[in-house]
């Protein structure tokens, strides 16, 4: 067993990660966990073939490709059978009570798509430009670009909401 | 990331250091914001569903299972070999603690087995003696003889073997060494006066 007992570590590990990286871009809680959900049911179908030293980036990658379909299609992209929707009601509600999270979600909104990825990776994710770089398929220069632009242009969205 | 790599990082850019930290800042507090967590419950939903009944198997027990009871046999087959073996033994083998324990386990099933035992010691006298085994030995058995069979007196479970048992002894004491047979005299001298008790 211990296939499964890996990958459940693994779900349990990155799972919020992918979940946060989906849902601060898209706001749809819903949405973020049926798609996180799609990220784990195609890891698992591949799980023999994935490098295990490249997981992280793998299932950021795969977010990530979903999400662009989702945004090309603007539907549901085709998921798998095995999806399931289960969801966290009371974080649901947390995320549409929380003063603080409601400003986050404000700020980042301001950001243009590509900067609003790189912040989520960098700021709340805490991944390295290198591994930023592999998901978005840019240079880890441009990560640093990106990053310092997202930064400034949140500086000044919070200043003047002060 | 750290904060401090992110500072850095700005600095290469051309920033100065304070507004660097100003912005490592504005870095950090979104971190401490964003790293919101599902529920443990709706991940544990979620994994039985896809790995099915497997993950609830996952559990050390089954994967342990197989090993113990195999493990369990083999301690069995060998236990069960070690005794039959040690039946064999003499006084100084290495199994010999097996055949002495498995006889105290036989006696208090059966306890009109102790005039067997008593038999067995006097066999054991009699082949240590034709092997010219170590005297301590031979002392040591002819104790446990004595011991023996004024139990099995005691407790009137001595019809009849006893006499196997002196005949043994007697047969062991034609080649004994001048030591040995003052020894083996002096247990069935024991042996006869247990008998007037």
């Amino acid at each position: 067993m211990a296939r499964e007992d890996d990958f459940s570590e693994v779900y349990r590990k990155y799972s919020d990660k992918i979940f946060r990286y989906l849902y601060w871009q898209t706001k749809n809680f819903h949405l973020s966990e049926d798609l996180t959900s799609e990220v784990f049911t195609r890891a698992w179908e591949t799980w023999e073939s994935l490098r295990k030293d490249f997981l992280q980036a793998w299932l950021f990658r795969v977010a990530h490709n979903l999400l662009v379909d989702w945004y090309r299609k603007k539907k549901e992209v085709s998921l798998n059978e095995s999806r399931i929707g289960f969801y966290d009601e009371n974080l649901l509600e947390k995320l549409g009570n929380d003063e603080q999270v409601k400003e986050l979600s404000e700020a980042l909104d301001t950001l243009p798509e590509n900067l609003k990825r790189v912040a989520i990776l960098r700021f709340i994710e805490g991944l390295s430009a290198k591994e930023a770089a592999v998901i978005l398929s840019v240079s880890e220069v441009n990560v640093r670009v990106l990053q310092h632009r997202a930064l400034i242009k949140l500086k000044e969205v919070m200043n003047n909401a002060k | 990331m750290q904060n401090d790599d992110l500072i850095k990082e700005l600095k290469i850019r051309g920033l100065f250091q304070a507004e660097a930290e100003e912005l490592g800042g504005i870095a950090k507090n979104i971190g401490q914001i964003g790293g919101i967590s599902r529920s443990e419950k709706v991940k544990e939903q979620f994994l039985v569903k896809l790995l099915g009944n497997r993950k609830k198997k996952s559990f050390a027990w089954p994967r342990l299972f197989v090993p113990s009871v195999a493990f369990v046999l083999i301690l069995i087959v060998l236990g069960a070999s070690s005794v039959v073996f040690a039946q064999q033994g003499l006084p100084g083998d290495f199994l010999y603690p097996v055949k002495r324990l498995s006889e105290n386990v036989a006696v208090s099933l059966k306890p009109e087995l102790e005039q067997e035992i008593v038999v067995r010691r006097s066999e054991e006298v009699k082949d240590l003696v034709e092997k010219k085994e170590d005297p301590e030995l031979v002392k040591n058995t002819l104790e446990d003889f004595s011991r023996d069979s004024k139990k099995a007196k005691s407790k009137g479970h001595s019809n009849g073997k006893l006499e196997e048992g002196v005949k043994n002894l007697k047969e062991a004491k034609v080649k004994s060494s001048d030591d040995e047979k003052k020894e083996i005299e002096e247990a069935l001298k024991k042996l006869e006066e247990g008998k007037d008790d």
